[in-house]
């Protein structure tokens, strides 16, 4: 049998041997074609430097191989813990790699990034991407890569992950798409929640819990566990709220239209549809999906979207009503443990929330001009779709004006649900299949919106610099 | 979010305990006087005299399901106080056994580790269940 020195020796190279092509990989993405966005070099540099300290305290390890066979053994053991904990980065640096500035939807992510950036304590907030295989979107959470770029950093004399930076998925093939993408700021709030509202929310969140599970005398362990699971399943679906509500205050009603366009969620008031009934139910990691619509709603009501939104003749405007009539139908899945279930008070949730309206208003302010620019200006916009023209600039009866960001993403919302008909019936040629006709021109609109939102950022810092 | 990552955090929690115990060990380095993860980890060790949000809130990061279930897994009541009273010895200057104390809790804290990262590498149905939802 190897000696322990041996042992550690061989170990150590095989890590160093591990992390050799990750960090040629993360090098060339440095200094060669194609190019990110400012966000991605951020990580990149950041992630070859943990590899070199990580390297460097491999190197190091031969000069200090442990007073006993205990140390030595726990050397062995955090070799092992490195290995895992690379093998955890190892996942998401090939889909950092993959989402060039060619594979993302780079235009409407910067009027987003500069959104974010107004938000106070969000200044210097950077956004990397990364994509995903499945079509859906996500923000990696702490856990996922922060924390543990923290452990290894920690244990390696490495430097923590940047602060500023958020990763968020985005699915590999919607690189050019524009209305799914506007559920990335759900995804970027979740960023915002982890590094500055979690301690506030989740201290709120405990007092009520306190307040409808109070101390236990004589319990067991397995009561306490069973309490940290309401703890964790309340926080998460908590924090799964004040990203919607985040998203509304960032981009408007477009977040929840997009989000029902994902959810598929139109089949709720369907009164012959069976299929909804997973729309009822709070999940393992997420709250129901009529509860997300209810609280929508009422935060687009005190923020003064609804009376600009609520006679747009769309299905998914009649879902945000809806779901207010038939909140009080959820309930828990199947899925969640029955001995949680059995104790989880989903009245926390509510009071959570209740709570939560007040304290994202207050603390994330949504911009009331956009409210009404988009009343004074959809008319023009739409007109301008209908024809196929760009609308970057539009004439208006007090001369010609750069819709803002806002305004676009819900306007393009807005002629898609309800006015996209005026658009193809001024196409002139031959009649096409209904679904690939309206699949093709709903792929032309995103584009026409995505230029204009590209040109607003030039058109405005063109104003700004005269 | 995938539970099973919550593991590998409480793994690397454990080990930032672990490598001051063999900083103590080796270079004679004290262990951090006001340090939130030993103290956060010390409470969920402690005697509780009831089960509240407080109780969970006072351990911190210990203080999710996955780390409790892998304490309590791995150390009933007695272990639990053993190794309490190991780490305290090593941050008593008085006391006569610091080393023997650090290399016992060393060992007890690997187990930790080593279990905690069974679990991150062999999740359970319901772990890749949250995951796939």
């Amino acid at each position: 049998m190897s000696n322990p020195e041996t042992l550690i020796l061989k170990e150590a190279a095989d890590l160093h041997r591990f992390l050799q092509p990750i960090a040629k990989m993360c090098a060339i993405a440095r200094t060669d074609h194609p190019y990110y966005r400012d966000a991605s070099y951020i990580l990149f540099t950041y992630l070859s430097g943990l590899i070199n300290k990580t390297r460097e305290y491999l190197e190091d390890l031969p000069q200090r191989p442990g007073k006993s066979p205990v140390i030595q053994h726990s050397i062995r053991q955090k070799l092992k813990l490195l290995r895992d904990s690379w093998g955890l980065l190892h996942r998401y640096i090939k889909p950092c790699l993959d989402a060039d500035t060619l594979h993302i939807p780079i235009p409407l992510l910067d009027v987003l990034n500069d959104r974010l950036k107004l938000i106070p304590e969000c200044e210097a907030f950077e956004c990397a991407v990364f994509q995903l295989t499945a079509a859906n979107y996500a923000m990696l959470p702490y856990y996922e890569v922060n924390s543990v770029a923290n452990g290894i950093a920690r244990r390696v004399n490495g430097e923590d992950f940047p602060r500023s930076l958020s990763l968020v998925g985005i699915p590999y093939s919607q690189s050019s798409g524009f209305f799914l993408n506007c559920l990335i700021p759900h995804e970027m709030a979740h960023f915002v929640y982890q590094e500055i509202m979690v301690t506030e929310v989740t201290n709120a969140v405990d007092s009520i819990l306190n307040t409808h599970y109070p101390n236990a005398q004589d319990a067991s362990d397995e009561f306490l566990e069973t309490l940290s699971q309401i703890r964790g399943l309340i926080n998460l679906w908590v924090e799964e709220i004040f990203c919607d509500l985040f998203a509304i205050a960032l981009i408007g009603p477009a977040f929840s239209f997009a989000f029902a366009e994902m959810t598929s969620a139109s089949l709720i008031i369907d009164t012959l549809s069976g299929n909804a009934k997973q729309s009822f139910e709070f999940g393992q990691s997420h709250p129901a999906d009529v509860a997300r619509f209810y609280l929508h709603k009422r935060h687009l009501d005190a923020l003064g979207w609804w009376n600009q939104i609520k006679d747009w003749r769309s299905n998914s405007v009649d879902l945000l009503d809806h779901c207010c009539l038939v909140f009080g139908k959820t309930t828990l899945s199947n899925k969640i443990p029955p001995d949680v279930a059995s104790q989880l008070k989903l009245q926390c949730f509510w009071d959570a929330c209740d709570w939560l309206l007040g304290y994202v208003k207050r603390t994330v302010p949504a911009s009331d001009k956009d409210i009404k620019h988009l009343a004074d200006h959809y008319d023009v916009i739409s007109k301008y779709l209908e024809r196929a023209i760009v609308p970057s600039t539009i004439i208006t009866e007090s001369g010609p004006v750069y819709p803002t960001p806002v305004v676009l993403i819900n306007s393009a919302f807005r002629f898609v649900l309800q006015d996209f008909d005026n658009l193809l019936k001024r196409v002139d040629m031959e009649p096409m299949n209904p679904v690939r006709e309206r699949s093709w021109y709903t792929e032309r609109l995103e584009l026409w919106v995505l230029k204009a939102l590209e040109d607003y950022r030039l058109l405005s810092a063109s104003q700004e610099a005269k | 979010m995938e539970a099973n990552t919550r593991y590998l955090t409480l793994a690397l929690d454990v080990r930032a305990i672990t490598d001051s115990l063999i900083e103590f060990v080796e270079d004679a380095k004290e262990l951090p006087a006001s340090d939130d993860l030993l103290r956060s980890f010390l409470n969920s060790l402690t005697v509780r005299t009831g089960a509240s949000v407080k109780t969970l809130s006072d351990m911190g990061r210990f203080g999710n399901y996955e780390s409790l279930k892998t304490i309590n897994e791995l150390f009933d009541a007695d272990r639990k106080k053993e190794l309490m009273n190991k780490l305290q010895a090593v941050s008593n200057p008085s006391s006569e056994s610091r080393e023997s104390s650090a290399l016992e809790a060393i060992t007890i804290l690997d187990a930790l580790e080593g279990t905690a990262l069974y679990h991150y590498e062999h999740p359970s149905p319901e772990g890749r269940l949250a995951f796939a939802q």
